[in-house]
């Protein structure tokens, strides 16, 4: 009975305690929610109370309430606001539900909208204006953005210029092997009726615009690109294999990863069965699990549906796979 | 209390951020992000639909999100634009031919509205591949310097060896940090 009388309290005590610490809990979270709510409806306010304003600006333009005169300074004013608006969207985002972030989304967008379409309307007016300064202003800088393209796409026409590989050849014979191909980039394009074997390991393959040829190659250690080709033979070992805008060939794959098609009709797989002297040591030099082979899973970019197969690539028949030497 | 303090209190909070990863496809994105979590990056298929991993670093929770670039997949970006804090532009700078894409696609997410906040960091990828531009080529090519509407930076990387991924992170980190959890 002692003992009992003694704990009594103390227990009593100990679940007072935590009733306490529930609800002063309880009291933070509110505390918490109300400040969450606060902040959200402060921020709706704000938002609601600057877009009205700008709207507000938008229509004194719209119904030519500003003097001409003043209406590219009008103009820019309006623009500032609405990134200013932006800004303050944008910094807020994270307390906002989705549907507060649509709604401010899609009124910022109409308040640009218009703008836009008012300074569509006014522009020539403030051309006639402001003739001399402004006009020249703007002739020089879209000199000068043309310049950049220009230079930009000289530079571009040099790199490509600079490919190393077998380029616009008809009905040829060509080996590249070992060194001169070993972890290059390595471009094969404007071929027709062509045989080429690659007896090594490039580092990248890129193949394109090559009609009824046979192209073989040792394990390429990353990529090949397969890209606008037709009526042709690849015999292929890569990490990856990407095929664009192709159609009517048919691969021997040796591949780590997955293949992929997009924009590709009538593509027909079959295992990689090329050989050569040293393509074992080829193989085991990029440490390659010779076991691990996904030629028969190919993902068709341009079919996502995924409860039935896609129409474009199918396994080759094995009574119809040839064989190469 | 005013709502941009608030606003800096709750992000500190959670300094949280949501990163978005594009690119042209083959530029990298995937080795990238499996690189940084330390996965297997022999077995990488072409990226089907998106990725998204978190990753903590520096006390920070990383969204990471990495979305495929094959053309088929590159209207489906604009899905992931929401609420993105920074974006990382992934370039294969062994890819020569394909620049100008490259760089056309890059000006064309800058316009884009919802990604009016967000910081760009440049990952100029596969420098360990001998015919790789430098970043500064990269920079150049892609027209960089005429970026003014977002903070942006580049860096020379390699998902394979692993050399300079963390110093742009970090940049990124601390570009974004700076910006939404010290607003005043
Ligand atoms: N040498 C080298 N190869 C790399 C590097 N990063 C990626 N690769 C290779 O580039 C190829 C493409 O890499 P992924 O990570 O699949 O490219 P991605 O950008 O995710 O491509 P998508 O998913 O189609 O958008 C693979 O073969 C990688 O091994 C790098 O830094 N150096
Ligand atoms: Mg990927």
């Amino acid at each position: 009975m002692e003992a009992s009388a003694e704990l009594l309290p103390e227990r009593l005590q100990r679940r007072g305690r935590e009733l306490q610490l529930e609800r002063q809990r309880k009291k933070q979270d509110r505390e918490q929610e109300d400040s969450n709510r606060k902040d959200v409806n402060y921020f709706l306010d704000q938002f609601a109370k600057n877009s009205l304003e700008i709207e507000s600006d938008l229509s004194k333009l719209a119904c030519g309430m500003v003097e001409n005169s003043l209406i590219p300074s009008a103009i820019s004013k309006i623009n500032k606001d609405i990134q200013t608006l932006q800004k303050y969207f944008s910094a807020s985002t994270m307390i906002l539900c989705l549907h507060d972030v649509r709604k401010s989304q899609e009124r910022i967008h109409i308040l640009q909208q218009s703008l836009q379409e008012l300074e569509v309307k006014l522009l020539p007016k403030k051309k006639f204006g402001f003739k001399s300064r402004k006009a020249q202003n703007i002739e020089t800088v879209e000199v000068k953005v043309v310049d950049e393209t220009d230079s930009s796409e000289a530079l571009q026409k040099i790199l490509v210029e600079n490919d190393f590989g077998i380029k616009d050849k008809t009905n040829e014979n060509i080996v590249m092997r070992g060194n001169s191909i070993s972890d290059k980039d390595v471009a094969l394009s404007n071929l027709t009726d062509c045989t080429i074997q690659l007896l090594g390991s490039p580092g990248t393959l890129h193949i394109s615009n090559v009609k009824n040829c046979t192209i073989m190659t040792g394990p390429v250690v990353r990529s090949v690109f397969v890209e606008n080709c037709r009526d042709c033979k690849f015999i292929l070992a890569c990490q990856q294999l990407r095929v664009h805008l192709s159609n009517d060939c048919d691969f021997y794959l040796h591949v780590t990863s997955r293949a992929i098609i997009e924009d590709t009709v009538s593509v027909r797989v079959a295992p990689y069965n090329w050989s050569y002297e040293g393509l074992d040591q080829d193989f085991l030099a990029l440490g390659w699990d010779c076991k691990k082979n996904h030629w028969d899973s190919v993902d068709d970019f341009n079919w996502l549906a995924s409860d039935k197969p896609s129409p474009n690539w199918s396994i080759l028949p094995a009574d119809e796979r040839m064989s190469w030497s | 209390m005013g709502l941009l303090t608030v606003l800096k209190k709750l992000k500190q909070k959670e300094k949280e951020m949501r990163l978005l990863m594009l690119g042209l496809d083959n530029a990298g994105k995937t080795t990238i992000l499996k690189r940084f979590n330390g996965e297997d990056i022999d077995t990488i298929s072409p990226t089907l639909g998106f990725n998204i991993k978190t990753l903590e670093h520096r006390g920070f929770k990383l969204n990471v999100w990495d979305v495929g670039g094959q053309k088929s997949l590159r209207s489906y970006w604009r899905n992931y634009f929401e609420c993105t804090d920074g974006l990382i532009w992934v370039v294969d700078s062994a890819d020569k031919r394909r620049l100008l894409d490259c760089k056309k696609e890059l000006h064309q997410l800058l316009e884009e509205e919802r990604l009016a906040g967000a910081t760009l960091l440049v990952f100029a990828n596969k420098q360990d591949l001998p015919g790789a531009l430098s970043f500064e080529e990269i920079r150049d090519v892609l027209d960089l310097t005429s970026i003014k509407t977002h903070h942006w930076q580049i860096v020379g990387c390699s998902a394979v060896t692993g050399s300079h991924l963390l110093e742009g992170i970090d940049w990124l980190i601390d570009d974004i940090s700076a910006r939404i959890f010290a607003l005043d």
